[in-house]
């Protein structure tokens, strides 16, 4: 807009005000009657309104919502709660992002930081000596298992079965 | 169950199998307003362990987190919710102020939390080795709509999601609380992971906030 000519935004005004009119006159001409039709219908016969299943199929073809009451209900969920965000992206999908884009990828690579080495290993043979420690312990649990009286031959040879409930006692986790 | 004991009590080496045991499934969620959330699943096998020593040690893990951190308890979100209401409603001339500190799970200094399980809950200290000490991990997204797979190198920090996730950070983070709160012993200082809540007097809130 030129701030030295004012007539140009008295004159964008007008023409959007006519246009307003127009499409009202438009709507209320097609979609209400609030006229008295012009004709009365004596040269033609009465139009048959579409059963409803054509109806319902007519609106899924020109509406833009997804159909699946999911994604409304979640829409609706969202901006009960305020958050139009939210709101707007449940009517896309999911909440995961996709990760081919490239700002996700790059906001992605910022939350891994990268260092040029690898993690460091403090105390390895710390590390190492409580390993072998645990080992024992673990080597002793296996030894267990031969000296429990479940598990010992009877004079017959047959291997007794535990009772029941001795694994939830006495195994360890 | 060998396995997971393996895991437990990280006898497993360094290499191929362990970062096969450790690598983890990560989805990309969308965080208001214009952020990313990555959440880890863990493989069974590390799942399992990390729910068995989680449930084994949770009264350890408490005790170090210490009273400020309602991450390890029973509807701690909830507690926090209403003390803080409560607070404000009691006591109009103070002011609660929240501290975020961005993308705390993946990049804090593991030797930080290793320190701490060292010197209080050594049960722990193996299979904290095992997570944090050796080589990184993959983390593998996978986007089956648009079938995209990226994988990303874990070399600092701790997975985010998962059964022992938080335990490892929320005891990293738990001297630097203790010092908070020693150095200004009137500030009520509440925290869910890294959600950081302080309710003070106004003059001393920047103080607290340069000590956390």
């Amino acid at each position: 807009m030129d701030p030295h000519n004012p007539g140009i935004l008295k004159t964008l005004s007008v023409a959007v005000q006519t246009a307003r009119a127009k499409y009202v006159i438009i709507a209320r001409d097609r979609l209400t009657l609030d006229t008295v039709p012009l004709v009365p219908f004596i040269n033609s016969l009465l139009p048959v309104p579409p059963p409803p299943y054509l109806l319902y199929m007519f609106f899924f073809l020109i509406t833009t919502v997804p159909h699946t009451d999911r994604i409304l209900k979640a829409m609706d969920r969202h901006i009960l709660n305020g958050d139009m965000l939210k709101a707007r992206r449940s009517s896309k999908g999911s909440g995961v992002a996709n990760i081919g884009e490239a700002s996700i990828q790059s906001k992605l690579r910022s939350l891994y930081p990268s260092r040029p080495d690898d993690r460091p290993v403090p105390d390895l043979l710390e590390a190492r000596r409580q390993s072998v420690d645990h080992l024992t312990i673990c080597t002793s649990w296996s030894r267990s298992v031969v000296h429990r009286p479940a598990l010992q031959q009877s004079l017959s040879g047959h291997i007794a079965r535990p009772p029941r409930g001795y694994y939830l006692n006495h195994e360890p986790l | 169950m060998s396995l997971c004991n393996l895991i437990a009590i990280g006898s497993l080496p360094d290499g191929p199998a362990r970062k096969l045991l450790l690598s983890g499934k990560g989805t990309a969620l969308h965080k208001s307003p214009t952020g990313i959330r990555p959440i880890v699943t863990l493989v069974p096998c590390g799942q399992c362990t990390s729910h068995a020593i989680a449930t084994e040690y949770k009264a350890q893990i408490q005790e170090i987190c210490g009273d400020k951190q309602f991450m390890v308890v029973s509807y701690g979100c909830e507690i926090v919710s209403h003390l803080v209401r409560h607070q404000l409603e009691m006591d109009q001339s103070k002011v609660m102020i929240k501290v975020d500190v961005k993308n705390a799970f993946n990049e804090i200094d593991p030797a930080a939390i290793i320190k701490v399980v060292r010197d209080e809950p050594p049960d722990l200290l193996p299979y904290v080795l095992f997570l944090l000490a050796m080589s990184s991990v993959d983390i593998i997204f996978h986007y089956s709509r648009a079938g995209k797979t990226r994988v990303h190198k874990m070399t600092t920090g701790v997975p985010q999601g998962g059964s022992l996730s938080s335990a490892p950070f929320d005891m990293g983070i738990a001297p630097s609380i203790r010092r908070a709160q020693i150095t200004h012993p009137t500030a009520s200082i509440y925290l869910i992971a890294d959600d950081n809540t302080c309710r003070s007097d106004c003059h001393s809130q920047d103080d607290h906030v340069t000590s956390c």
